[in-house]
């Protein structure tokens, strides 16, 4: 071997051990393309030994990823193809169903024969009582304000929804003239939860509750004994009639409230020896203060 | 969870011994379905058959769509604020809970009930990093205390018999001293409680994810998975695939369906439809909320002539209906999924070789007569047995 050659050999070997020690770290790396000779590639393979004389031009390599390679292959980028795994395999399936007729071609059937407001509201009552939901119509705001606080009983605290969400105008007033505190949400020691509703479903006896500012899910939770506030005019025929709805305003109030929950009777549990247990982790009891 | 369902004949034969257990199946299953005819038809006969054929429509629609309406769910759930996570199989869901786990410093978790969870064996998983993992659902609560595994996909747990109390009672020093279930149910209501148990997280399943809104829906009687999706910080939630569903009219059909199916309630007491973390001014609500979206052999599932079974709601009917169940409950099927259900779905995710013996179930027509989504899961099992 020439002296030359072996010259050239060791300028390789050692420009390589270079250049893995500036790919050690991302600081080594930028510091030996600082380092680097200036970007003249004439110069540098004069200067420069090996691969460090292309130093400058690999200067643009992609950054560093935030991940190693080992960690990234537990997770984050190994998501993304997860999920194209998948949507690949399904895609290659041959499609199932293809019988089914398009949504467009959809259709409902109402529940009941009757629709008028007295019909759905003798039906929500008839439906609410089998689940063991207690109504109590009132003729007005004063019976309605009597009923509650008879539910109340002598309780000084309750969970309540923000009164401009209970349609009840003279609730607060109710509640600073008998002393009666609104608790804090987490507070477990309260007896009864007292709430407005976005609409009673007439077929179920069910009442759907939005969640929003003012209007805490504790308060039909925790408590065991939960009080809903509910005028007629808000029954519908049953869950699709109050999605209909929603679809008319564009489903945009729907998806605003973070959970809406359909409440259907009181908590109940039969798994231990079959028989059937009211209040497992929900309320005992539900009423619903019915105004016109 | 192992895999024994090989071992159907013994198992069911020790089953089939256990008077306990046979009373306590039949007083569970007996008549489940007089109830389910009467509440699928309380508005009529019509209506019901109508109100049947747009849940299994809509499940089918939604299937043949699956690709799109899983993308279409994933960008409306990120627009609604939930993080969606995909896995192909059990190990890479788990590892995506333990890495929400570690993110969010979570040392304590509460569970709904969530079949998934049991087919991916997250419990253990969990315990084995050192969290403790409370389930919330009654029946699971005795069942996690006595380290068994469910019986029955819905709440109705057959298997959890008045005397099953007992053991808690000897490992928990305050609990009641009554043989009576309300004691008990009063005692878990009292320890599970937001006051004394302070979870981090929740984890629940999903019945159902609306694809048009990015609605997760949950369905419980017991209250329970508001409990874990409302208290604890952190809310994540184990969904199959299979369980997108493409419009709120397809949800408003299902959500009915499948109560009046399962338990003979016209609705559940409880369907929350969930749509992300609490908004700024909420008094209350998790402030995160992750979607995993499981694979776990279901697009396999997806590609083979059995694509009908992803169609399933899991409703438990047919467990009710099955004469096999009937005598020898689910831990006889050995794996997570018991009843005819257990019988296609079992082979189909874990393999032919630990398939329920073919005889069991291919003689039966009994669960076919009217399932929620037209299913003939019997019909099934004798294809897919070997």
């Amino acid at each position: 071997m020439t002296l030359p050659s072996l010259a050239k050999a060791a300028a390789w070997s050692l420009g390589l051990k270079a250049w893995a020690i500036g790919n050690w770290s991302p600081r080594l790396f930028r510091l030996g393309g600082r380092a680097a000779p200036p970007r003249s590639a004439a110069v540098q393979e004069r200067i420069c030994p090996g691969p460090l004389a292309g130093w400058t031009k690999y200067r643009d390599f992609p950054p560093f990823a935030p991940k190693s390679f080992h960690e990234s292959g537990q997770s984050g980028s190994a998501n993304v193809s997860s999920k194209d795994a998948i949507l690949k395999r399904l895609r290659a399936a041959q499609t199932p169903f293809t019988d089914v007729p398009p949504l467009s071609e959809r259709k409902r059937m109402t529940p009941l024969a009757d629709s008028s407001p007295a019909a759905l509201r003798a039906r929500f009552i008839a439906e609410a009582e089998k689940v063991g939901v207690k109504t109590w119509p009132c003729a007005g705001e004063e019976a309605a304000l009597e009923q509650l606080l008879t539910l109340i009983g002598t309780d000084t605290r309750v969970m309540a929804w923000e009164s401009a969400h209970i349609p009840l105008a003279g609730l607060s007033r109710m509640f600073e003239e008998r002393g009666i505190e609104r608790s804090a949400v987490r507070d477990t020691d309260v007896r009864v939860g007292i709430t407005g509703a976005d609409a009673g479903l007439a077929t179920t006896g069910s009442l759907v509750l939005p969640t929003g500012a003012g209007k805490a899910r504790a308060s039909s939770l925790l408590p065991p004994v939960h009080v809903v506030v509910l005028r007629e005019s808000q029954i519908v025929a049953d869950l699709e009639a109050w999605f209909e709805r929603q679809r008319q305003a564009g489903l945009d109030t729907f998806r605003a409230s973070a959970n809406t929950v359909v409440i259907t009777g009181g908590s109940r549990t039969a798994d231990i020896g079959q028989e059937l247990i009211m209040g497992a982790h929900g309320p005992v009891e539900v009423h619903v203060v019915l105004l016109p | 969870m192992n895999v024994e369902s090989n071992s159907f004949i013994p198992l069911a034969g020790i089953a089939i011994g256990n008077a306990d257990l046979q009373a306590a199946v039949r007083k569970g299953t007996g008549n489940a379905h007089t109830r389910r005819l009467a509440a699928m038809y309380q508005s009529g006969t019509a209506h019901g058959d109508a109100m049947r054929a747009l849940a299994a429509e809509a499940k089918r629609r939604a299937l043949r769509k699956l690709p799109e309406l899983l993308e279409l769910a994933e960008k409306r759930l990120t627009e609604n604020g939930v993080i969606v996570l995909w896995a192909e199989d059990g190990d890479e869901a788990r590892r995506h809970v333990s890495e929400i786990v570690k993110r969010h410093a979570v040392s304590k978790v509460t569970k709904a009930k969530s079949m998934l969870s049991e087919e991916i064996a997250l419990n253990p998983h969990l315990e084995s990093e050192g969290v403790t993992v409370v389930e919330t659902d009654l029946g699971e609560y005795i069942i996690k205390i006595n380290h068994e595994h469910p019986s029955h996909i819905i709440a109705r747990d057959p298997q959890v018999q008045s005397q099953y109390p007992r053991p808690v009672r000897r490992k928990t020093r305050d609990a009641p001293t009554d043989d009576a279930g309300g004691e008990m149910v009063a005692f878990a209501r009292k320890k599970l409680r937001p006051g004394t148990c302070r979870p981090d997280m929740g984890i629940s399943g999903g019945n159902f994810i609306i694809a048009e809104t990015g609605t997760l829906a949950l369905v419980t009687n017991e209250g329970n998975g508001r409990l874990c999706t409302s208290m604890p910080r952190v809310h994540v939630a184990l969904v199959g695939i299979e369980k997108v569903i493409e419009t709120v009219e397809d949800y408003a059909a299902l959500t009915q369906v499948l109560p009046r199916s399962g338990t003979g309630q016209l609705m559940p007491v409880y369907t929350s439809m969930i749509h992300g973390p609490r908004k700024s001014d909420d008094s209350d609500g998790p402030e995160h909320v992750y979607v995993i979206l499981v694979d776990n052999g279901r697009s396999k599932i997806y590609a083979t002539k059995y694509a009908e079974v992803l169609s399933c709601i899991r409703c438990g009917a047919c467990q009710n209906a099955c004469p096999v169940y009937r005598s020898t409950g689910g831990h006889a099927y050995g794996w997570v999924y018991g009843g005819p259900i257990g019988a296609v779905l079992t082979p189909l995710l874990v393999g032919l070789d630990n398939a329920v013996p073919r005889l069991t179930h291919r003689a039966c027509a009994a669960p076919a007569t009217g399932l929620p989504c037209g299913h003939r899961p019997a019909a099934h099992a004798a294809r897919s047995a070997p």
